[in-house]
């Protein structure tokens, strides 16, 4: 077999490419779970940046801030995604249910001296909130969670979604308008698990 | 400040982006109406619920899996660029040759342009495959091959390696060596092939152009303010 010279080790490129990612790589799940709603389509979501930014690694430490870099382009694939999704004849319905696989309920538990009442009433609370914002708009959803849950400020915000700051504002007061409303009624109805 | 004017602010007191003296206007207001302290109260329990929303963990090794499958992916890309499913190595040992491969013609000088040098365009960051063509009359055991890139663009995966050369084996009749190629700078230049077997050389010249368009990912230079 004809051997290959002049190559370079290609193990050392992916070392750095590797250590530039890893320490974002736990705060773009969450965020793609925030985004998708369930756990498979979060991990694509994640695959799906790596291989996209995995031909511009060389630039990625030119990058200044390099977190709200990589929020913008997996945004951008989720986005996408979304209007493909929509163009196609098959959808996919998920369980919008609260997904506690590979969790530790304890986690979700805000009281470590919470009775048995208290947890009821806080986990059927947690599965209306849960169910309420899977019923918001991607746009809806993707301001509230960047910048309620995850703490983004609307400057951030504004690079990330490539939107004018007073659109965010309005945007963003719209959503959690929408929020409260569609909460409000998700508690008075009767809901079965 | 009436009721309705104070809910309209809650946003931006939740926000911190109300002065001082609006703030102020706020907190007094809701000291003194209980109604809008209930909605400033629930307002706070929605916000901190939201923050506690479950996320659930991802799948054992997903780190690891991540990166593995990110390579594989590119591996597997690259392989197809070159034509085979087998190695890199293999790829170009099977497609290379030429016609008038080793007629003990000298490479060009530069700037010697006897016959018009065929071009194409590639825009910057995106991954184009230039596609060489050879023909050769016979078999060749042993030739060597050398790529040599224009300023500014790499082999995909190759990254600042702006020669490459190794050896391999050419076959009768007609080959393929598809080169993915990125841009790194806008700019023009060549590339250049060139094909050595003992003393002869064949040597073939692509005129490129990097246009200034981006690919679809947005620019490392747009920062959040």
């Amino acid at each position: 077999m004809a051997k290959i010279i002049g190559f370079p080790d290609k193990g050392s490129d992916q070392r750095g490419f590797e250590q530039l990612l890893q320490p974002h790589i736990d705060h773009l799940y969450r965020l793609a779970y925030r985004f998708a709603g369930n756990k498979p389509d979060a991990e694509d979501l994640v695959q799906d940046l790596m291989i996209k930014i995995y031909p511009r690694r060389k630039e990625l430490d030119q990058v200044e801030n390099l977190r709200p870099w990589l929020v913008r382009v997996m945004y951008n694939l989720f986005i996408d995604g979304k209007r493909r999704q929509s163009r196609s004849p098959i959808h996919l319905t998920v369980d919008n249910s609260p997904d506690y696989e590979g969790s530790d309920p304890i986690d979700y538990l805000e009281s470590e001296h919470m009775g048995p009442e208290e947890e009821t009433a806080r986990h059927l609370y947690n599965g209306h909130m849960v169910r309420t914002f899977d019923q918001l708009s991607n746009d809806h959803r993707m301001v509230i969670t960047l910048h309620d849950i995850e703490g983004y400020t609307l400057e951030e915000m504004t690079a990330i979604l490539d939107c004018p700051i007073g659109t965010l504002k309005s945007r963003l007061h719209r959503a959690r308008a929408r929020f409260r409303d569609l909460l409000k009624t998700s508690l008075s109805e009767p809901h079965c698990d | 400040m009436n009721c309705q004017e104070n809910f309209n602010r809650l946003d931006d007191y939740f926000d911190a982006t109300l002065d001082e003296a609006g703030r102020r206007a706020v907190d007094d207001h809701l000291a003194a109406c209980p109604t809008c302290r209930n909605a400033f109260d629930e307002e706070r329990s929605i916000r901190a619920a939201l923050r506690a929303l479950p996320v659930a963990s991802p799948g054992s090794d997903f780190h690891r899996r991540l990166f593995e499958n990110t390579y594989a992916h590119h591996k597997r890309s690259a392989r197809r660029r070159y034509g085979l499913g087998g190695a890199i190595a293999a790829s170009f040992f099977l497609v290379l040759a030429s016609t008038a491969l080793f007629k003990n013609t000298p490479p060009p000088a530069p700037g010697d342009r006897h016959e018009a040098i065929p071009g194409m365009t590639i825009s910057l960051n995106e991954v184009s495959d230039v596609k060489l063509i050879f023909k050769s009359a016979q078999n060749f055991d042993k030739a060597r091959f050398t790529i040599v890139l224009p300023p500014g663009v790499e082999l995909d995966g190759y990254p600042e390696q702006s020669e490459i050369s190794w050896e391999g084996r050419l076959k009768k009749g007609e080959n393929l060596l598809v080169l993915p190629v990125v841009a790194r700078n806008p700019g023009v230049g060549e590339l250049a092939a060139y094909v050595v077997h003992g003393d002869k050389e064949k040597s073939f010249r692509l005129h490129m152009n990097v246009n200034h368009q981006e690919s679809a990912l947005p620019s490392p230079a747009v920062q959040p303010a």
